[in-house]
């Protein structure tokens, strides 16, 4: 595609900072809506959270475990229809999964649950006679609530009323725990539907029940998707497409500055000093790096900075990336995702403490999603709980190592209490924790999906249109983590921004 | 965003907003949060350290240790193992070369690396030549993945070590013999004369004073009296030396021909391949012999290497990339010279390369042509973007 510099008093049309999903998706919209796009990334390498590492003959998937909102050729979602606009869809390999998850609970349950609701709903028959209707009541209920919810918020349906969705009226603020008390009251079932809270953010008695309910519907309706190469496959193949629209990407090249003069973009600060000029910069760094630490503080409006202080810095997790000399077969491992609980856990014990050992966990086991992800005869498979990265910042740096380790091993201990075997196939072993995290993400706490989603901050509540001219946001910190909220949020940001371009351009 | 009215309708939605207003009124103060985060992994990882020579210990004829402090601030922690890229500006070049701390991770005051001389060295010739006390340099954070993990390494540990490929052996060697630990660690150590054993004397009290450590040194030149064991690292040479092989982690780090001949003895005797951790250290032999080399391409011609968007240059057949681009000005990062990080990598654009055989790009780097600078060495002209 033939790009034109449509503004010659700056250097580039638009500027994008980080190069996460969002910041990727970001900049490959504006390319190829033919703007002149600069996309800085501080690191080396695309994708931020989405990306993959070696260790050993492992290539390591960083972060996704599982894709929501692809769907197939025939009904697709919203991910796959942005690939295809985008040219991903030819550039990568999809896998699919027909199995959401296993759920385990020590001694008392081993289930399997398959990806679609009729599918889901019939398992969880099979498991628990007793509880049909009860089953069948909340599946009514999570698919009437996704779609009124939708009509409400995000269609925005104007003739909206509490009598044409009394579901949405009365139970959109709810909490999942709430939700779970009145429509599916067996703890155990609560596990096997809830587990998904491990992908939002927050325990079920804070969580607004819409995150855990349209995350589940998303993997219901479109099933669990993955990239034969990992997420980093993604990554490379969206930076593909934005370089074939003209645009140019710097790596290495962190932002310290969004230069604002009076309430207008004028340009970025690289960290060696660089200056690029431009009236659009969409960050997809923090958004409380973003305001407060890359823009002068007399340039940003004091109702941003209250909104900022109000929130709360998000999850971040442990992940112990295993690479062991077998397949995962022979340690009896069948499922792509396991979520592993003890005896007497809960989904609340997703979220772990450094001082206390684990309680529950996700296990990952890739090779079951797809055989390229390790060499032939061995597998490569991840452990991870949520951490609050407040916790790991307190802990003293000479300790940090003992720390990490005894958690790790500990993890490893709770995954073989289901698997046992797998520590004497250890062939590699990495442990990321929230300072990890911290480093590879720039964000704050090492939260990987933005801020804690409680329902004062949900996004019908404040506006995500900046009060700074020329200034866009995407990624989790705007619409809450995970891949799929993260892609279309840098996709709204960039036509946010090509829409203002384009209007500027026609005045002017 | 829909107007309030709207809201007000949903259940709950007093509350709610009584949530937004005294969490606005008892906010927390967010740009401290951003600053923390950046001063901690600033603490702990910074992108760059600045260190000042305070010391340069004669170890022998050829080998020397410098110590290394930093002015400002405490020194990043590090695992017993790991090493740091030290960047030097020779005659206006400037360039890099990772180098493992021989001190104790517990030793927080300063970081020593020991040098020895190699045969057309580039980098540790000018640092045992020409640096001085006082001296500033800069280098990466500490990094890489050779060293003790306490996940599956176990408590009996063998070190196959080969010359300078001692120096992070030493440093898990201080860090467990100082800590009284419960490690057995057997030490075997080759190298070509007696003369050219580093820290023999200092190995040798640990050995006495602790009796959880071994220590063998194994001769492969030796004079004619020479008394000890002689030869190189054999599988019958380990076998006669350890007990229960297969139960042991080995940590092998010396020039990559002797780290990959002990690694195939391993291997030959049973022992898994993620028992053994290696680390190779020192250029590899040149490269035109290795197998895959095109015959056509020959050492003592040059490439031409175009860099889009800044310089074309004349780099000489067989030298890394990278190398040719730090003398040439253009600035990569980099960190490990091995392969393994990714640090320095670039995208190939146009013609071709030779990729050492233990380079790690990824599956979708592959795809698109990016590289790892540090092993791959044009086999022609090349376009590459940076
Ligand atoms: C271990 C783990 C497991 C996960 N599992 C899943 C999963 O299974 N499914 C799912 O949907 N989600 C998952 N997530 C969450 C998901 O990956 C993230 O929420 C999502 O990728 C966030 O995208 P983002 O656009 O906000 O960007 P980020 O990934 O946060 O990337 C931001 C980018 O901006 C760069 N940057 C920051 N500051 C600057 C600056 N000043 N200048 C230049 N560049 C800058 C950073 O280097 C980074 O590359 C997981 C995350 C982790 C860490
Ligand atoms: S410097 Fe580490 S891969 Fe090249």
């Amino acid at each position: 595609m033939e790009t034109t510099r449509r503004n010659p008093m700056t250097d580039y049309d638009a500027v994008v900072i980080g190069a996460g999903c969002g910041g990727l998706t970001a900049a490959t919209t504006m390319a190829q809506s033919g703007l002149k796009v600069l996309l800085l990334e501080k690191h080396n390498i695309p994708g931020g959270c989405a990306q993959s590492f070696y260790r050993g003959r492992f290539e390591f998937e960083a972060s996704l475990h599982q894709l929501s909102g692809v769907g197939t050729e025939d009904n697709p979602g919203q991910i796959r229809k942005l690939f295809e606009r985008m040219g991903v869809l030819d550039r990568v390999e999809l896998v699919q999964e027909d199995i959401l998850y296993d759920v385990k609970i020590d001694g008392k349950l081993d289930i399997e649950l398959p990806s679609g609701r009729v599918e889901l709903a019939t398992a969880l028959k099979k498991s628990f006679p007793e509880e049909g209707e009860s089953i069948d009541g909340f599946f009514n209920f999570l698919y009437d609530f996704v779609y009124q919810f939708h009509a409400c918020v995000y269609g925005k349906d104007p003739e909206a009323s509490p009598e044409k969705y009394p579901i949405f009226f009365k139970y959109a603020l709810s909490s999942t725990q709430a939700i779970f008390d009145e429509f599916l009251p067996n703890h155990q079932l609560q596990v096997c539907v809830g587990s998904y809270i491990c992908y939002v953010g927050l325990p079920t008695e804070t969580l607004p029940f819409d995150r855990l309910a349209v995350t589940l519907w998303s993997y219901l309706e479109y099933k669990p998707t993955h990239f034969v190469g990992g997420s980093q496959a993604m990554s490379n193949a969206l930076i593909d497409c934005f370089v074939e629209a003209g645009g140019q990407v710097k790596f290495n090249c962190g932002v310290d500055k969004i230069v604002v003069e009076n309430g207008c973009v004028k340009g970025v600060v690289a960290e060696n000093g660089q200056k690029f000029t431009t009236q659009y910069v969409v960050s997809n760094a923090s958004s409380i790096d973003t305001y407060l630490r890359m823009i002068d503080r007399d340039q940003v409006p004091q109702e941003i900075v209250e909104s900022l202080n109000s929130k709360e810095i998000g999850v971040s997790a442990v992940t112990v990336y295993l690479g062991l000399d077998c397949d995962p077969s022979e340690l009896g491992i069948s499922a792509p995702c396991s979520f592993l609980y003890e005896n007497s856990a809960g989904l609340n014990e997703l979220y772990g403490n450094p001082q206390k050992a684990p309680q529950a966990c996700l296990l990952t086991s890739y090779d079951n999603v797809s055989s390229t992800f390790s060499p032939e005869g061995a597998c490569q498979m991840v452990l991870i709980d949520l951490q609050y990265g407040e916790l790991w910042q307190s802990i003293p740096a000479n300790e940090y190592t003992d720390v990490k380790y005894r958690y790790a091993d500990q993890m490893i201990a709770l995954a073989e209490k289901f698997y046992p075997g797998i520590r004497d196939r250890i062939e590699e072993v990495e442990v990321s924790t929230p300072i990890t995290n911290m480093r590879y993400l720039s964000t704050p706490g090492g939260s990987i999906y933005g801020f804690s989603p409680y329902s004062k901050d949900m996004r019908m509540f404040s506006s995500t249109v900046s009060p700074i001219k020329g200034l866009f946001l995407a990624g989790a910190w705007v619409t809450g983590g995970g891949y799929e909220p993260s892609l279309v949020s840098g996709v709204g940001a960039g036509r946010a921004a090509v829409k203002q371009f384009q209007k500027r351009e026609t005045v002017s | 965003m829909r107007d309030e009215s709207f809201f007000t309708q949903i259940e709950g939605y007093t509350e709610v907003k009584q949530d937004i207003l005294s969490s606005r009124k008892y906010g927390i103060d967010m740009s401290r949060q951003s600053f923390l985060a950046s001063e901690l992994i600033n603490r702990l990882h910074p992108k760059k350290l600045v260190l000042k020579v305070s010391q340069v210990i004669d170890e022998m004829d050829s080998v020397r240790t410098i110590r290394l402090v930093r002015d400002k601030g405490h020194l990043p922690p590090f695992e017993a193992g790991q090493y740091i890229n030290l960047s030097v500006n020779i005659d206006g070049v400037v360039t890099s070369r990772p180098y493992s701390m021989s001190s104790a991770p517990s030793q927080t005051a300063y970081y020593d690396i020991t040098v020895k001389r190699t045969d057309g060295g580039f980098v540790s010739n000018y640092l045992l030549d020409c640096l001085r006390v006082g001296e500033v340099l800069s280098s990466t954070a500490p990094a890489g993945e050779f060293h003790y993990n306490p996940l599956f390494h176990g408590d009996d540990l063998v070190m196959l070590a080969g010359g300078s490929g001692v120096t992070p052996m030493m440093s898990m060697i201080r860090q467990f013999a100082s800590f009284g630990s419960n490690k057995n660690i057997h030490l075997i150590y080759i190298c070509r004369t007696p003369e050219e054993v580093i820290f023999h004397k200092e190995l040798e009290r640990i050995e006495r004073e602790f009796d959880k450590f071994r220590y063998t040194v194994v001769i492969s030149r030796p004079k004619e009296n020479y008394e000890g064991i002689t030869g190189h690292i054999t599988s019958e040479l380990l076998a006669s030396l350890l007990q229960n092989i297969t139960d042991k982690t080995y940590y092998i780090c010396g020039p990559t021909g002797m780290c990959d001949a002990a690694k195939n003895d391993l291997l030959s005797l049973g022992v898994r391949p993620g028992k053994i951790r290696q680390e190779n250290f020192g250029e590899s032999a040149d490269v035109t012999t290795k197998p895959g080399w095109p015959e056509s391409v020959k050492t003592g011609s040059t490439v031409r290497v175009k860099v889009v968007g800044s310089t074309t240059f004349d780099a000489p057949v067989g030298e890394p990339l990278l190398n040719s681009l730090d003398r040439a000005g253009v600035s990569v990062p980099s960190s490990c010279h091995s392969g393994e990080c990714s640090l320095c990598r670039v995208k190939l654009l146009q013609g071709t390369v030779f990729h050492l055989a233990d380079s790690k790009e990824r599956v979708s780097d592959k795809k698109y042509g990016y590289i790892h600078s540090c092993s791959s060495y044009p086999t022609g002209d090349i376009e590459i973007e940076i």
